[in-house]
């Protein structure tokens, strides 16, 4: 049976087979046009092909790429074993591949082409991973269903009248968000869960920001202020740039921050919460955030430092008070983040940041709180897109500063790393400032704070921290049982590798700014001669920030 | 080695071609070919070639036992042990981990999972391998004495790695016996060209985009996007395989080997049957073949023999659960297809019978892509809004319009078009004229932007590289 079937079916095949072919061969000879100008094809494929062969071979080889700033893959050097592992020959693939001439050009023109996929919408494009809005979560957790209604019914009575408003003018209003930059249209990708955007002559990359209740960081919170009686607890969450920067054809991508840190302020009993927003919406014409980092600059953090200082009535010094230092050709890690986009890359910016001008003393411990030795609060990074880890070299100490300010007011600072751009600010307003990472510090944050006799507790860390995942750790940290410092160990390296950006900076500007920043590092070092960063510098290396950044 | 890359664009390809039509006797055109099939195997597999060639010496040696012994009982057993031998290495090399992993989920059972890297090209290559020997058993071929001829049948480069399955009755003649006419060559070198431009311009854009969507976690992709997404991936499949089967077609020719079709515009299909008809045609008539209307199962042989074919169709897709509910979920629905009858089928109004085999296809595909079970499962409640997800998205939208002349142009080449514009143009000499130059400019312009946007290209693995 199954070979007749088979059989019949071979013949079938068979046949129209050659129906085929001597229908092709009359039909050949009836129209002889269609067979000449298959000749003529031939004749024009066969040298175009062949011309492009020759110059693929023969036109000298790339060797760099000035749009990736990397240099391309080397021809791989043979050896059996990498022979058998196939990488050998994968290697010399991707040579041939990766070098061809002009790559940099063709390459261009190649991302022109893409362009022809379809039309931009809003100015929009969106590539990478995505990533989703959870405008719904805060509600979901937190709010009542009557709550929802409500807010949802003020909205909708409010944004005609709100919107008028805005075309008009910039009024500012309590419920009105202000968002200057938040009003224009601007070209730009969507990528990863980033966007990039062309705003006033540079670009800019933020990490569009997602939404959420941050019950587990109230919830942690208002413990804390119960465990700590006599301690004042401060609330003070760090919005991120694109709360201020997202322009509005991208606002869909984006969640409001100040709606969830108000939220979350309003849930906080006997800690002070503390909403920023308002204070950086006046300043975003300034230089509050970094355009290419996830992080912000100095001076957003002075602003948030200040509406801290009041707050917790306690002086403060106004930044004229600090030297301001300029470091050239910063691209941080939003480089990386949105799969290495070539604009931003090209377009670097200053990090700029202030030091603290009165005497102060910075230990750096273990996160266990052992001691590690004396250094400087603000250090020397030598890999420019790292550069935010000059404050304190990054997360990887408990640090502990101490001033020439006599007040009695000692400060713990709860935070991530967008906490360490602030701690430079409270150097003229406390007398002891202890900083922890909400993330890695080891102990009972509670018993810590006792043993310190800390009058004021600062939880500070960006929106992200504060409704992430990130904020379970709060919970560990105050019910943890600690077990009592081990002295003298070094702090175990527990986060996976720094992701390193593949950028290059031109040496000799690297080497001016090493010089400018041993200079630096004399002038103020009266207190700790016996310091040599040097020595020191491999472990702070080990602290890259990148990686937190997955933990948001 | 792939297709869709410089270096067997410009270096590979070119001294391939340079070496074959610089000899004229058939013999060193042959021995060129092998080489170069087994350089090209080689370059992505430099150990697991020796594997390739210890299976063709094997199965040729008992392609001749078969030959030698057709009516006694060593024939027979020639027979078993090639099956065992091409279904064991299928077994070990493919479907190991898999099993394992099963067996590790009755208690008590803990087998340590090996680590087998699956060598590229294996599930085709072995089932040409088994339709020879079982051709030569039914004798419907006759045996080749030769190995290096049947060396060349197995390791013929254009379709060793991803299809189409060729079978030997199909290059028979041709191994020893074939010209490359200059309709070959032209209508070989546009057919590449084609194949080129599927891949590398609509694959992989839209790979992009399936890429974006289709992450870890997809439980808050509106409905919109969960299923602009699982059609942009039914089109990426597409292309993807159909781009790789007409460069193996194109090239086959430019060498003078004519195999059949592998891929007949699928999706203008009007039922599932009709589906497979067009789609991957070379699996379906291999299974068709060898497994359908092999007698098992007595009276229920019609039901066991659709299940068997419809569970190894799935199961020969990857070596995971979704893909025999996959094949499982096609024979499901040929079989209601079946039971409907002919008649019936052909009374459903046009219109309705291309909806429901769209959305039929298009859901399989999901199945196709999910591995994970719970990403399937958010799939199914995505795709009608039960995750809690919204209607619409904006991203949705935006990479809607973003892509919206790559996906005109993609659901558009799912159409017989240049079979349409030859039909119109055949009439006279001034069209014909007309209609053969555009392809001409066509085709070198899809190279130049093929060979462009590989040079932006960081990788593009074929998708059909895991079977």
């Amino acid at each position: 049976m199954a070979k007749r079937d088979n059989t019949t079916d071979a013949a079938k095949t068979k046949r129209s087979k050659s129906d085929d072919s001597s229908a092709s061969a009359q039909r050949r000879q009836k129209t002889d046009t269609k067979f000449w100008f298959r000749f003529i094809s031939i004749s024009v494929i066969v040298p175009v092909y062949l011309s492009l062969v020759i110059c693929m071979l023969v036109m000298p080889r790339s060797t760099i790429s000035n749009i990736e700033k990397r240099e391309l893959a080397k021809f791989p050097e043979f050896s059996w074993e990498s022979y058998w592992s196939g990488e050998y020959t994968d290697g010399i693939k991707n040579y041939f591949d990766d070098t061809v001439p002009y790559r940099d050009t063709l390459k261009q023109a190649a991302s022109r082409l893409t362009k022809f996929l379809g039309i931009e919408y809003n100015n929009v494009q969106v590539s990478g991973q995505m990533y989703v809005v959870n405008n719904n979560d805060k509600k979901d957790n937190a709010a009542s269903a009557d709550d929802k209604k409500e807010s949802a019914a003020v909205v909708s009575q409010t944004s005609p009248a709100a919107s008028s408003v805005n075309t008009d003018t910039d009024t500012e209003s309590d419920t009105e968000e202000i968002k200057p930059k938040g009003q224009e249209i601007a070209d730009g990708v969507f990528t990863n869960g980033s966007i990039v955007v062309y705003q006033d002559g540079h670009y800019r990359a933020m990490s569009m920001y997602g939404g959420g209740s941050g019950s587990s960081y109230i919830n942690a919170l208002n413990n804390f202020a119960k465990d700590l009686s006599g301690v004042r607890v401060y609330s003070m969450i760090a919005p991120t740039a694109s709360e201020f920067y997202t322009p509005k054809n991208f606002s869909d991508y984006n969640a409001s921050q100040e709606d969830d840190i108000v939220d979350i302020n309003n849930k906080l009993s006997n800690v002070t919460g503390i909403n920023i927003c308002p204070v950086l919406a006046k300043h975003v014409n300034e230089n509050i955030y970094t355009r290419t980092d996830h992080h912000w600059m100095s001076l957003g953090a002075y602003y948030a430092a200040q509406t801290f200082a009041k707050e917790a009535g306690v002086p403060f010094a106004d930044i004229s008070k600090y030297k301001k230092k300029s470091i050239e050709g910063y691209v941080g890690t939003m480089y990386t983040f949105t799969d290495n986009n070539a604009d931003l890359l090209n377009d670097p910016e200053d990090f700029i940041y202030y030091e603290p001008s009165n005497n102060i003393k910075t230990e750096y411990y273990s996160q266990a709180y052992s001691f590690s030795y004396e250094g400087q609060l603000l250090q020397y990074i030598e890999d420019t897109s790292s550069l935010y880890m000059t404050y304190m070299g990054g997360d990887g100490y408990v640090t502990k500063i101490s001033t020439d300010v006599k007040n009695g007011r000692r400060l713990c600072v709860v935070k991530d790393s967008y906490g360490n751009a602030e701690i430079p600010f409270y150097t003229s307003s406390f007398e002891n400032i202890y900083v922890v990472d909400m993330r890695y510090f080891e102990l009972n944050l509670v018993d810590f704070i006792r043993d310190n006799n800390v009058t004021d507790l600062l939880f500070t860390m960006c929106s992200y921290s504060a409704v992430g995942t990130n904020a379970d750790n709060l919970e560990v940290l105050r019910t943890r049982n600690s077990a009592p410092a081990v002295v003298s160990e070094e702090p175990k390296e527990e986060e996976p590798d720094e992701v390193s950006s593949s950028h290059e900076e031109e040496p000799s500007s690297k080497a001016e700014e090493n010089e400018n920043q041993n200079n630096d590092n004399d002038e103020n070092n009266d207190y700790n001669d016996n310091y040599d960063y040097n020595d020191n510098n491999g472990e702070y290396d080990n602290y890259g920030d990148d990686q937190y950044y997955e933990e948001w | 080695m792939v297709f869709a890359d410089l270096f067997f664009l410009y270096i590979f390809l070119p001294l391939c071609l340079i070496s074959y039509f610089a000899v004229k006797n058939i013999k060193y055109r042959n021995a060129v070919l092998i080489i170069f099939s087994l350089l090209f195997y080689a370059w992505g597999e430099p150990a697991v070639v020796f594997l390739l060639i210890l299976s063709t010496i094997v199965n040729w040696l008992l392609g001749l036992a078969i030959d030698k012994h057709r009516n006694d009982k060593l024939g027979k057993l020639a027979v078993a042990a090639s099956l065992i031998y091409s279904l064991g290495m299928l077994m070990v090399f493919k479907y190991l981990g898999f099993i394992t992993e099963n067996l590790n989920l009755i208690p008590g059972v803990n087998i340590p999972v090996p680590n087998i890297t699956l060598p590229i090209g294996i599930s085709f290559y072995t089932f040409q391998i088994i339709s020879y020997i079982l051709d030569c058993y039914w004798d419907q071929v006759k045996v080749q004495k030769n190995y290096f001829r049947f060396l060349l049948f197995v390791s013929l480069f254009p379709q060793l790695i991803a299809g189409p399955i060729v079978r030997y009755s199909v290059i028979e003649t041709e191994i020893t016996n074939r010209k490359t006419t200059i309709t070959d060559l032209s209508e070989g070198a546009c057919r590449f060209m084609i194949g080129l431009a599927k891949k590398v311009i609509l694959a992989n854009n839209l790979w992009t985009i399936v890429e974006a969507f289709f992450t870890d976690d997809i439980t808050g992709l509106s409905v919109l996007g969960t299923w602009y997404t699982v059609i942009v991936y039914a089109l990426y499949v597409y292309f993807d395989f159909s781009g790789y089967s007409d460069m193996a077609i194109g090239l086959g020719r430019i060498f003078g080997f004519h195999f059949n079709e592998n891929f007949i515009h699928p999706f203008i299909c009007r039922n599932i049957a009709e589906f497979w008809q067009r789609w991957h045609v070379s699996l379906g008539s291999f299974f068709r073949d060898y497994l359908l209307y092999v007698p098992i199962g007595g009276k229920r042989r019609v039901y066991l023999n659709l299940f068997l074919v419809w569970f190894s169709t799935g199961l020969w897709h990857g070596a995971s659960w979704n893909y025999i509910i996959w094949g499982l979920y096609f024979g499901v629905f040929i079989l209601i297809e079946q039971l409907l009858g002919k008649k019936r089928m052909k009374a459903i109004p046009a219109v309705i019978s291309h909806i429901y085999s769209k959305i039929v296809i298009i859901i399989g595909f999901g199945i196709f892509y999910f591995e994970d079970f719970h990403q399937l499962g958010d799939f199914f409640k995505n795709l009608v809004g039960a995750n809690h997800n919204a209607l619409s998205d904006t991203i949705a939208v935006t990479s809607m319009v973003n892509n919206c002349f790559l996906l005109a142009v993609a659901i558009a080449a799912c159409f017989p078009i240049s079979t349409l514009i030859g039909k119109l143009t055949e009439k006279t000499k001034a069209t014909v004229a007309v209609a053969q130059m555009c392809k001409l400019v066509y085709c070198l312009g899809l190279l130049i932007i093929c060979s462009l946007l590989l040079v932006d290209a960081t990788s593009n693995p074929f998708l059909y590289f895991r079977f």
